[in-house]
């Protein structure tokens, strides 16, 4: 009998979300192979355009897979360097280009996960004192048909991500606001952090951004996806549980700009390694070492940046944006027994969700949320990663709305 | 690179006076662009919100749009139709619309 020396291997789980458009199509039935590290594994997506989740060895940081997609009517895809992190969920979504060709002559287009920030050299950065940056003025306009009813935060439905130097021609990506936010801490941040640690680097992410935005640094763009002007983004990103659940939750409060006469957020920078010092920035590694020991995000950002500014505040974003109109969430959290317009309006958005997504129930729009409404609503959490509690909250409003729109824009 | 329908290459092209047509711009939805009207005003890095999906010309929807534009930071939304516009190019760009380097309206 052979004396093996058995040694526990960490695993990670991969699940993966095969659509076409921005998730407005789900694609099933597609063949996704999933192969490295020895492991060969075939999976076929279901109705929502989701594989099973698989359990695959995984090492710190992480292990790199390859995923190969392929789909009737489609381009044939291959993603090499696909993050599996030990103990957590990774999801990689793979957006799918319909064939003109016959599916025997299909091309197949291959894209590469690039390697995680933390595990590169630190980048050069210019220092900004976020201090100096004004608020934009006001410029003479014409009456508008709608017009802010002072200065607000809003968040935008999307953002422009321009993959070059600002000054430079380069391609643009129109992404989803909170997807933006999830792929860069995806990629800027570990997802095994201390959640905690997490919301803190997040929540400098979500200001920085918002900040960009409202003092329009760029003509054409709202952020550029280079470390060396803004934050990394990367459009094939591996995206993580517990990071996407933190984004969906938070992706509304910013840091306040500490000089109360502005109305900017702050440019709310940070560092792989920094320590506490001027100029202020949170040093990422130490964030995480100071959430072990019982730090909580505030006090984590005050340790970082009250030495500039003094005692930083959260505050909640003013609404959202939906194609172009600032829109009001329900009042209060809809569930089973809720009755109203609010009601038939988040019907209404899941029926026109589950033509694509067929597995959502159908649901008779008459403004009461029944056991089929709560049974829709439910499923909707499943296939787009929220607890599965049949409420309808901010959060879940959200995505709701999101994906709706994004549906009615894509017909 | 990496395709997907809300990547838009470089563009820069320029689509002139009765060219614009609303099939022509929807790629554009949600991206800055700079947009000239007929009267002669030019919107410069506004986000399109929305182009009319109507494709039948004799509907009252057909070629309505939806631009922001951003002043102090608060955002300011108007319609319009391709109709009335003459010539749309995405911000920023060399040989777009405004591309002088004026980042707001000119009246």
């Amino acid at each position: 009998m052979n004396n093996h020396n058995y040694t526990r291997q960490s695993t990670g789980k991969l699940m993966v979300f095969i659509f076409e458009g921005d998730k407005v199509k789900p694609i099933m039935g597609a063949k996704v192979t999933i192969t490295g590290h020895n492991q060969n594994v075939t999976q076929q997506s279901n109705e929502s355009g989701q594989t099973n989740t698989v359990d695959l060895p995984a090492g710190e940081p992480y292990f790199e897979y390859t995923v190969n997609v392929s789909a009737s009517g489609y381009n044939d895809v291959k993603f090499e360097g696909v993050q599996v992190v030990p103990n957590i969920t990774g999801i990689q979504e793979i957006q799918m280009t319909p064939s003109i060709r016959r599916d025997n002559f299909r091309s197949t287009e291959e894209h590469k996960v690039p390697p995680h920030k933390l595990t590169q050299p630190e980048a050069i950065k210019p220092d900004i004192d976020p201090i100096a940056i004004p608020d934009p003025q006001p410029q003479p306009l014409p009456l508008p048909q709608t017009r802010p009813e002072g200065p607000l935060i809003l968040i935008p439905e999307y953002i422009i991500v321009h993959c070059g130097a600002p000054q430079e021609p380069a391609p643009k990506y129109k992404v989803k606001f909170t997807d933006y936010i999830t792929k860069v801490a995806c990629a800027e941040t570990y997802p095994g952090w201390h959640r905690e640690a997490l919301i803190a680097n997040i929540l400098c992410i979500t200001s920085y951004t918002l900040n960009k935005i409202f003092t329009q640094a760029y003509t054409g763009f709202d952020v550029t996806c280079l470390i060396q002007f803004d934050l990394k983004y990367n459009h094939v990103q591996t995206t993580y549980k517990q990071i996407i659940e933190i984004v969906d939750t938070i992706f509304n409060l910013y840091i306040k700009h500490p000089d109360p006469v502005k109305n900017q957020p702050l440019l709310a920078e940070y560092r792989a390694h920094y320590t506490r010092q001027k100029p202020c920035k949170l040093g990422q590694f130490k964030s995480q070492e100071l959430a072990k020991q019982g730090y909580n995000h505030q006090d984590i950002l005050n340790y970082f940046y009250d030495l500039c500014y003094g005692p930083l505040k959260i505050a909640s974003a003013a609404g959202v944006i939906f194609q172009g109109r600032s829109s009001t969430p329900p009042e209060t959290i809809l569930k089973e027994g809720s009755s109203g317009s609010d009601v038939r309006k988040i019907q209404v958005m899941l029926n026109e969700i589950s033509k694509n997504y067929s597995k959502i129930p159908k649901i008779n729009a008459d403004g009461k949320f029944g056991s089929i409404t709560t049974k829709a609503v439910k499923t909707f959490q499943q296939i787009f990663n929220i607890h599965q509690d049949g409420n309808v909250d901010f959060r879940t409003w959200y995505k709701m709305s999101a994906i709706y729109y994004s549906i009615l824009e894509y017909r | 690179m990496y395709y997907n329908t809300h990547f838009n290459p470089y563009f820069n092209n320029v689509i002139a006076h009765r060219l614009v047509n609303p099939d022509q711009i929807v790629n554009l939805e949600g991206f800055y662009v700079d947009i000239e009207l007929d009267n002669g005003q030019k919107i410069c890095n506004a986000k399109l919100d929305y182009v009319s999906p109507e494709p039948d010309e004799t509907q009252a929807i057909y070629g309505d749009v939806t631009y922001t534009i951003f002043s102090a930071g608060q955002p300011y939304t108007y319609q319009t139709n391709t109709r009335k516009i003459t010539r749309i190019s995405q911000s920023g760009v060399p040989g777009a619309v405004c591309s002088d380097g004026m980042r707001s309206c000119k009246f």
